[in-house]
């Protein structure tokens, strides 16, 4: 299971009361990742309702540092701090939160009633001019606000990553290094300015470098999501994403979870087998084994073209994307196309073994791929909890393009709500030049969809470009 | 009235060579005859959003319609109720009376639960 998947169950157990189970699985995933957000959020709430206070400022103190545009930790400080009576600070808190343009109702409704003010007659300031704008893909605007909202409050940590957002969205990458320089002084952990910091650094030609620090990001953010939607944006660019590490949550929580009392509807039926692989687990995608299991699975896990740099693996050549399409070596099992997953560290571990491909089951290494392919066509119908993202992703990393094309078709038609699910899915496929032009279209549907015209332009002239590309 | 059946009605206007529709939160549905490959339509509705949220977050209010015209080519993009279009047609066509009869269409169509 993805870190994000286990962090939305506790987030469903926390909505519900349950705290034993949300803080459970909170604990779990801070077992791996010590500053995994989303996690750290949970405890905090769970605190909150704990009347823990001090816990609780110290994990959002923590999920800010690593996210200091997080709406919700912002709303949830100025919670804690009116209820100590600490009203300034509380009001500040609620600016920040609704100044991050939150889309979630509940954040800005929190922050309103902290402000106690009407949405409507909340007095539209620089940092909210520069969100917006740096939101609808205009940077250059967004830039001359952040610039205007840095003066007024320069100790925003927040405001500071908008303006170094802008200037990189704009290619001005020295003023955004300076820039993501104050970040981290304020947010030492921050996970965009990281992010940036890493992609100028490719730029400058110091790839592993930048590589090292993406790597590192892997510990905070162990599914790279905002590296993927920064780099996502990028036509080219230098750096590899690590492929997805997935905890292992205790069987007993999964059936809770599920509602259900059948054991195998979520957990590898040789219990131990999965939850003993866990501990193994290595977190840190800084491991040289997989990133030579990255090159030679061609660009599964980066984000746009191979890096031609400093990687100096022969089979980075061998595997390039038109390789990857076709079976190696003649083979129909294919056996180099299995794509960058989790850490190998904890692969072999995990029981390869009887069909029993739960979604966290998915093919774990490549030399498991071709009892992988095989089990492949089970895997749809043998776990209800296969869900179409899982299937779209284990098509792409079996390289079934013309497949893939129809289920992310059909995501983008089913219209989920989680826009940002659909989103990062949709991302990962343009990653494949394969499927690029199709996903890119795609993405440009998603973004008509769910609002964001801007940003389906740019997807779609994506689209038009690699469509141009190909033809011509 | 679906998206696929107003595109269909929209095609049959006077000196139209293409057309898309769609309604707000949904996929634009057309062609423009051949124009940008399947992208096209999804562009150029993307587009002129693009320059509604522009004019909206100045603060100018909401485009009700948006006219322009190239070297050989004109575009009337008309927005009514949750339906918004795009027509596309050579230098001949009359944009005012695609515009009557376009709004006609859409507006003949913007029924609750349509």
């Amino acid at each position: 299971m993805r870190p994000s998947e286990a962090a939305h169950l506790a987030r469903e157990a926390l909505a519900r009361g349950d705290s034993a189970q949300a803080g459970a699985i909170a604990e779990r995933l801070l077992a791996e990742f010590a500053s995994y957000p989303p996690a750290r959020l949970v405890r905090a709430l769970l605190a909150e309702q704990a009347n823990d206070s001090d816990s609780a400022l110290d994990d959002l103190r923590a999920v800010t540092s690593v996210e200091p545009t997080n709406a919700e930790a912002r709303a949830a400080q100025a919670r804690l701090f009116q209820r100590r009576g600490d009203t300034d600070r509380a009001r500040m808190a609620a600016r920040q939160a609704v100044e991050l343009v939150p889309t979630d109702p509940e954040v800005l409704a929190t922050a309103l009633e902290i402000l106690n003010v009407e949405a409507d007659s909340l007095e539209t300031s620089a940092a909210v001019l520069a969100r917006v704008h740096l939101n609808c893909g205009w940077p250059d605007l967004a830039e001359r606000h952040a610039r205007a909202a840095v003066t007024e409050s320069p100790e925003r940590v927040d405001v500071r990553l908008t303006l170094a957002e802008a200037l990189w969205r704009l290619g001005r990458l020295p003023a955004c290094e300076a820039e993501c320089r104050v970040v981290a002084d304020q947010a030492e952990e921050c996970v965009r300015a990281a992010v940036m910091r890493a992609h100028i650094l490719s730029e400058r030609g110091r790839t592993a470098e930048g590589q090292e620090l993406l790597d590192r990001i892997g510990r905070i953010d162990p599914e790279f999501r905002e590296a993927r939607e920064l780099l996502g944006t990028l036509e080219v660019h230098r750096l590899v994403l690590p492929g997805a590490v997935e905890v292992s949550l205790p069987p007993e929580i999964l059936r809770q979870s599920n509602g259900s009392d059948n054991p195998s509807a979520e957990s590898p039926p040789a219990g131990g087998a999965d939850s003993s692989a866990a501990p193994a687990a290595e977190p840190t995608p800084a491991n040289v084994e997989r990133e030579r299991l990255a090159e030679f699975s061609g660009e599964s896990a980066d984000q746009t073209l191979p890096p031609p740099t400093d990687r100096d693996l022969p089979e980075s050549e061998v595997s390039d994307d038109a390789d990857a399409s076709s079976p190696s070596a003649g083979d129909d099992a294919p056996v180099a196309p299995e794509p960058l997953r989790r850490d190998d560290s904890a692969g072999p571990q995990e029981s390869p073994d009887v069909g029993e491909p739960s979604a966290d089951a998915a093919p774990r290494t490549a030399e498991d791929a071709t009892a992988d392919s095989v089990a492949a066509d089970d895997e749809p119908t043998a776990g209800a909890s296969f869900s179409t993202f899982d299937w779209a992703r284990h098509l792409i990393e079996q390289s079934e393009w013309t497949e893939a094309v129809r289920v992310l078709t059909d995501i983008v038609a089913a219209n989920d709500p989680d826009e940002a699910r659909v989103d990062g899915l949709l991302l990962e496929a343009v990653a494949h030049r394969e499927l690029r032009g199709s996903a890119w279209k795609l993405l440009g549907d998603h973004y008509m969809q769910t609002g964001r015209p801007q940003a389906a332009a740019d997807a779609y002239l994506r689209a038009a470009n690699v469509a141009g590309r190909s033809t011509g | 009235m679906r998206a696929l059946d107003l595109h269909e009605a929209m095609r049959r206007l006077p000196d139209i060579t293409g057309a898309a529709v769609w309604r707000i939160g949904e996929i634009p549905t057309g062609d423009l005859g051949g124009r940008g490959g399947p992208v096209g339509p999804g562009l150029l509705s993307a587009s002129i959003g693009t320059m509604e949220q522009a004019v909206e977050t100045m603060g100018l209010g909401q485009i009700a319609e948006i006219w322009f015209v190239t070297q050989d080519t004109q575009c009337l993009a008309l927005r009514s109720g949750h339906w918004q279009a795009v027509v596309v047609g050579g230098l001949e066509m009359d944009v005012d009376d695609i515009r009557d009869r376009l709004t006609g269409l859409l507006a003949d169509d913007d029924e609750p639960g349509a």
